[in-house]
């Protein structure tokens, strides 16, 4: 029988690792972990699980931590065969998971950390950890020790699973990954991921379809023919880019989508559901919602201005929810304000304008490659 | 250094150095506070060559009357052949000022200090190689050094 599978995907604040982290590494930024967040379509948790099941294992669980459930939502809803459970506990969830494994008949398991995307050869790990007849195998890249062991499942049930999860380095014989790490450390790690996409640093491809060489362009989305999309790019699903707008150097512009004219979006990652305003430049920078997070001087910023940046369309008070803010008054709509991250202003819930959906012609769309 | 102006219970520091004004900006900058901070710099906008410095340390908050403010300034300074140049700006306005494209149109300093000499640098007489060829000081390179 093949491997089985335990992913696990906790908060940025309590994240799950063993290993210890900068304090910095437990901000909170956007209203999902990072390893949820779409980047060219697709989440790394999401290309982990695809990993692990082209790898053939025979059962793959997600455990997630209890107060991210709602955002994990989506993501279960495109896997039908694995297994979501929502978690307080997470050793006690593993132990329990790798019980029911073991009951299966299933001999040892993959357990992952949804914040470490790797690109090893997995059924290579699983025939190290079983050559090496231990209760685990823990594998380490040249940064150190990873989130990613092979678990003997039967043996794991006699000790600490914390203990056995954490053996230092050299008590047991551990796998050394040499292909293609990223850790979801922040929102660097994001744009590191996606500029790696984009310069083929890993075997992980954009979503969506080639549309010119470097320019990616999934499902629904949309660029006005006076746009220009400067490779490499990617513009997501149901996404628009409007008129004089420039998307460029590594940029990303995920679902849902909307780029306003004349803005500049270089070196950048507009998240999911975003809509960025006219005449903006956006430059080495994370934009998410009324969130934009300024790489270059490392601050994040919640802009209430719902003419600069805003939740885009239909998910605007989901979003808002999430974040526990109250919502926009109208009488305060033409008084745009700019506030650090950590004074939360109160958001927007004024009806969106719709924006300029005229001459859309994908078709006869100027894109340079 | 002296008070200058007083409205809404709020100072607004401001001191001059030689020909330069330097004045500090409020904690926030946003429509109300705005229009206050407006009337107090308002006279000093209608001299001849008016050189300003505004000193942002203070600010915490900015919106875009804010920033349309600033844009004013700049504009009612350089239509009187002046200037008005920025200090001491905190990461989130310089943020702001970058999203929204106002960064490279205002001269920004690390502060109040370096603002208001860099005016006085200015003033300093040309150096001969800045001169038109024409001007008496103006001597032709030397072509053996400089091959």
């Amino acid at each position: 029988m093949g491997p089985g599978a335990i992913v696990i995907i906790g908060s940025d604040r309590q994240p799950f690792s063993v290993t210890p982290k900068k304090a910095s590494e437990e901000e909170v930024f956007f209203s999902k972990p990072f390893s949820c967040v779409d980047v060219l379509g697709r989440s790394m948790v999401e290309r982990t699980i695809d990993r692990l099941l082209r790898a053939d294992a025979e059962i793959v669980s997600v455990l997630v931590a209890a107060d991210i459930a709602e955002s994990v939502q989506a993501i279960a809803g495109k896997f039908g065969d694995v297994r979501f459970q929502v978690v307080t506990d997470f050793c006690a969830a593993i132990q329990a998971k790798l019980k029911d494994h073991a009951e299966a008949g299933i001999e040892h398991s993959f357990v992952v950390s949804a914040s470490v995307y790797a690109e090893t050869d997995l059924l290579d790990f699983y025939y190290f950890h079983r050559e090496a007849q231990q209760v685990a195998t823990r594998s380490f890249d040249r940064e150190g020790p990873m989130d990613l062991w092979v678990v003997s499942c039967s043996q794991s049930q006699d000790g600490d699973l914390g203990a056995i999860l954490n053996a230092k380095h050299g008590s047991a014989s551990a796998y050394f990954v040499r292909e293609y790490v990223i850790r979801a450390t922040g929102p660097k790690s994001l744009r590191q991921f996606a500029c790696d996409m984009f310069q083929n640093c890993c075997v992980a491809r954009p979503s969506g379809r080639e549309v010119k060489p470097g320019i990616w362009m999934d499902q629904g989305a949309e660029a006005h023919r006076r746009a220009r999309v400067v490779a490499p790019a990617y513009i997501g699903r149901r996404s628009k880019v409007q008129q004089d707008a420039l998307v460029t150097r590594c940029s990303n512009i995920e679902e849902d989508c909307c780029v306003d004219c004349g803005t500049v979006i270089e070196n950048s990652s507009v998240l999911s559901d975003t809509h960025v305003g006219i005449w903006l430049d956006v430059c080495n920078a994370i934009a998410e919602g009324n969130l934009f997070l300024s790489l270059n001087r490392e601050i994040a910023l919640e802009i209430s201005d719902p003419a600069i940046i805003r939740v885009n369309g239909a998910s605007k008070k989901t979003k808002g929810r999430n974040r526990g803010l109250i919502q926009w008054d109208d009488a305060h709509a033409s008084v745009p304000d700019v506030q650090q991250v950590v004074a939360l202003q109160p958001l927007d819930s004024k009806p969106e304008k719709p924006s300029a959906p005229d001459s859309w012609q994908l078709g006869a769309n100027p894109i340079q490659g | 250094m002296a008070a200058w102006g007083e409205s809404n219970s709020r100072v607004i520091e401001m001191y001059t150095r030689g020909p330069v004004i330097v004045m500090e900006l409020p904690e926030r900058l946003n429509g109300a506070e705005g229009k206050a901070f407006m009337r107090d710099l308002e006279p000093l906008l209608e001299v001849d060559r008016p050189r300003l410095v505004l000193d942002c340390s203070q600010v915490q908050y900015m919106d875009s009357v804010g920033i349309e403010i600033l844009l004013h300034c700049m504009d009612e300074a350089m239509k009187r052949d002046g200037d008005l140049k920025l200090a001491a700006l905190s990461p989130s306005s310089a943020a702001i000022l970058e999203l929204m494209r106002v960064d490279r149109l205002f001269e920004v300093f690390d502060s109040a200090e370096e603002a208001a000499r860099s005016f006085h640098a200015i003033a300093t007489p040309e150096s001969a190689a800045s001169m038109p060829w024409y001007a008496g000081g103006y001597r032709l390179p030397n072509l053996k050094s400089a091959s």
